[in-house]
């Protein structure tokens, strides 16, 4: 845990720390708002039948972006079922995810449609685990524990009349790790539609 | 103004991670084995299920919840010498009181299974019984069945292992069903106490297994039985009949037992029918006015009737059929004994339970080897199952000895007297032969006096 923890923040401070990979002197705007309502994410998780699959997660998320570097809060929340009407348990999952994207794989700017983007996440989760028996109900939690990420995507961008106002849409292929994941490493398919604001 | 901003991302993402590595939620392998307190339903003293925190023991893998008690596979093939397959995986979460809570359902179930298990090795040895099986136990789950077969449970004691099929009702699930698993677990014990040794025992798995439906890759059922079949099934020669009745008892005393073993238990007469509510005959609440154990002729008349319905009609599975008919009989025999051994002595009723299943198991050895002694031309009579039975018991008193003496009579098939209970003069109760008026004018006949041994046939 302590090594891939040393590992990720090493990559990390190394990006933060690097010089932007092109000018930004064409940039009309060097700042940037988004938000995203609508996610829809497909996590592969393993089932009651022991077999993986893909499951669905909710996910809401608002970022900040200075040239190529965007900070973004993101939420998920997905849930999960078995049983019978007799004994049944639901399990629902609430993540919270700080993102730090880098697009150092473009060469272009912003308002160029298409870029290619890295990221890398810590975060935290909390599980919540719903056991019905017969007319007994019964809710327990865990605590908020740590989780990590990387992620590879495309994005493009649809600039509106205004120039100050985008459509983006995000499509991301991730992958979180946690000791107490089963498998410890869970994959991931992303897509976002969000609106951006520049200034 | 770039520099100083990538120099706050650092710093912030230095700081959230170091928190986060720092978070105690996280916890040593250590802390998740050993022994760990769980989450699921469990038969709670009035035979209900409820929800309960209860602790598991010697957990070495909570990932796999294997450990001291139970080993787990998941979708096994069964072989000659044990199960082979894959370990199922667990998911728990860690609630703040320390427990762990199963995420989904088949958690649930092994956590159940193991915890039952667990209960089950301590009145092993409760019962003096602590070597018979081995730990930890192979259980199989989601074990895969010919033809779909599903809501039902098994033991087979060549793998010596426990098969759990999926379950498909809405009721409780067999798997957290701990009478089933107590009768599953009774079956080990009977197993090797009693059939291990018996030569009826190999038909007896191959035909178990091909009624259970279950692959087994060690043999090829079909073609092994083709030859047995051809010499067994064509007549009822004496030796065949007598194979047949032999199969048929075992497996009606080790199913009547069993479910004797799953109300000691769980103390619920109808613990089957809480997973299969079809099999509500057997609910072990007497209905008779005498209980008693199965004769010879009952067995025998069953088996003529279900061979004359044809060899095709399947003739194996109503064999089954019967001996869970007659193991019923067993089964409220010894309930109906456990209950008033419970009343006339005053005891608590898990006491009771208790003592008489450790009588019964104290027996099976002196049956067996009875069992064994039985010539080839004659059947085992249970009246000597009832008089080993009995002689557990050298403080029976009057009211006991009422119970036992009507279904000595049953089991009697001379007509020449009864069973009656009569106070020594050192105030022991005894059970003895009384000629009736009729019989006392023509020849005797051979006294069944209980104090024979107890190896003879009929």
């Amino acid at each position: 845990m302590k090594s891939f923890l040393l590992i990720i923040l090493t990559c990390v401070s190394g990006l933060a720390l690097a010089q932007p990979t092109k000018t930004k002197a064409s940039l009309a705007f060097a700042n940037k708002f988004w938000i995203s309502p609508l996610g829809l994410n497909q996590q592969m998780v393993r089932n009651n039948e022991q077999e993986m699959q893909w499951q669905q997660v909710q996910t809401f998320s608002a970022s900040y972006t200075r040239y190529d570097l965007e900070f973004l809060l993101e939420y998920n929340h997905d849930e999960i079922g078995s049983g019978n009407a007799t004994s049944s348990v639901r399990t629902e999952t609430t993540a919270w995810n700080l993102w730090f994207r880098l697009l150092n794989f473009r060469n272009k700017p912003l308002s160029e449609p298409v870029s290619l983007y890295l990221g890398l996440a810590a975060g935290s989760y909390q599980e919540t685990a719903k056991t019905k028996f017969l007319n007994d109900v019964r809710e327990d939690r865990t605590g908020f524990r740590p989780q990590f990420g990387a992620k590879v995507g495309v994005e493009y961008i649809a600039v509106a009349t205004d120039p100050r106002w985008e459509l983006q849409v995000r499509t991301e292929a991730r992958v979180f790790y946690s000791s107490k994941f089963d498998p410890e490493i869970k994959p991931s398919l992303h897509a976002n539609i969000g609106m951006a604001y520049n200034f | 103004m770039k520099f100083v901003f990538n120099r706050v991302v650092a710093a912030i993402l230095l700081v959230s991670l170091s928190a986060v590595g720092c978070s105690n939620e996280t916890s040593s392998a250590s802390e998740d084995s050993g022994n760990i307190k769980v989450l699921a339903p469990l038969p709670a003293p009035g035979g209900e299920y409820k929800l309960q925190v209860f602790e598991l023991l010697g957990i070495s893998d909570i990932k796999t919840l294997s450990g001291k008690f139970v080993t787990f596979f998941f979708g096994p093939k069964v072989t000659g010498t044990g199960l082979t397959g894959d370990s199922p995986r667990t998911q728990f979460l860690k609630n703040s009181a320390g427990e762990y809570i199963p995420k989904n359902s088949i958690s649930q179930q092994m956590t159940a299974i193991y915890y039952h298990i667990q209960r089950l090795a301590e009145l092993d040895k409760e019962f003096g019984l602590e070597g018979v099986n081995h730990w930890p136990r192979a259980v199989g789950i989601a074990v895969q069945v010919q033809g779909g077969t599903t809501n039902n449970a098994f033991y087979d004691g060549t793998s010596d292992s426990m098969l759990f099929v999926p379950y498909s009702e809405k009721d409780l699930a067999i798997a957290l069903n701990g009478g089933i698993i107590a009768h599953e677990h009774f079956h080990s014990l009977f197993y090797k106490l009693v059939k291990k040794d018996i030569d009826a025992e190999v038909h007896d798995r191959r035909a178990f297994l091909k009624a259970a439906g279950i692959t087994d890759e060690a043999h090829d059922l079909e073609k092994g039985l083709s030859n047995f079949r051809e010499n067994r099934y064509r007549g009822l020669s004496v030796e065949r009949k007598n194979l047949l009745y032999k199969e048929t008892l075992l497996r009606a005393m080790n199913e009547g037992m069993a479910d004797f073993w799953g109300w000691m238990y769980t103390a619920d007469p109808d613990f089957i029918s809480k997973s299969l509510g079809q099999l509500k005959r057997r609910n072990l609440n007497s209905n008779k006015f005498v209980e008693s154990l199965p004769r010879p002729v009952d067995i025998l008349t069953a088996i003529d009737i279900q061979y004359d319905r044809g060899e095709n009609q399947n003739f194996d599975g109503n064999l089954l059929a019967l001996a869970y008919e007659f193991g019923t009989s067993y089964a409220r025999f010894f309930k109906n004994f456990a209950d008033v051994y419970q009343n006339s002595r005053g005891l608590e009723a898990a006491r009771a339970r208790k003592e008489i299943a450790k009588k019964i198991v104290q027996i099976l050895p002196q049956f067996q080897k009875a069992f064994q002694e039985v010539p080839e031309n004659q059947f085992y009579d249970n009246f000597n199952l009832l008089k080993l039975f009995v002689s557990t018991m050298p403080d029976l008193n009057m009211e006991e000895c009422q119970t036992l003496a009507p279904a000595m009579d049953i089991l009697d098939s001379s007509l020449q007297g009864h069973y009656v209970c009569k106070e020594d003069s050192d105030q022991t109760i005894k059970i003895e032969f009384a000629l009736s008026e009729d019989a006392k004018n023509v020849e005797p006949p051979p006294a069944r006096a209980i104090s024979d041994d107890a190896g003879r046939g009929s």
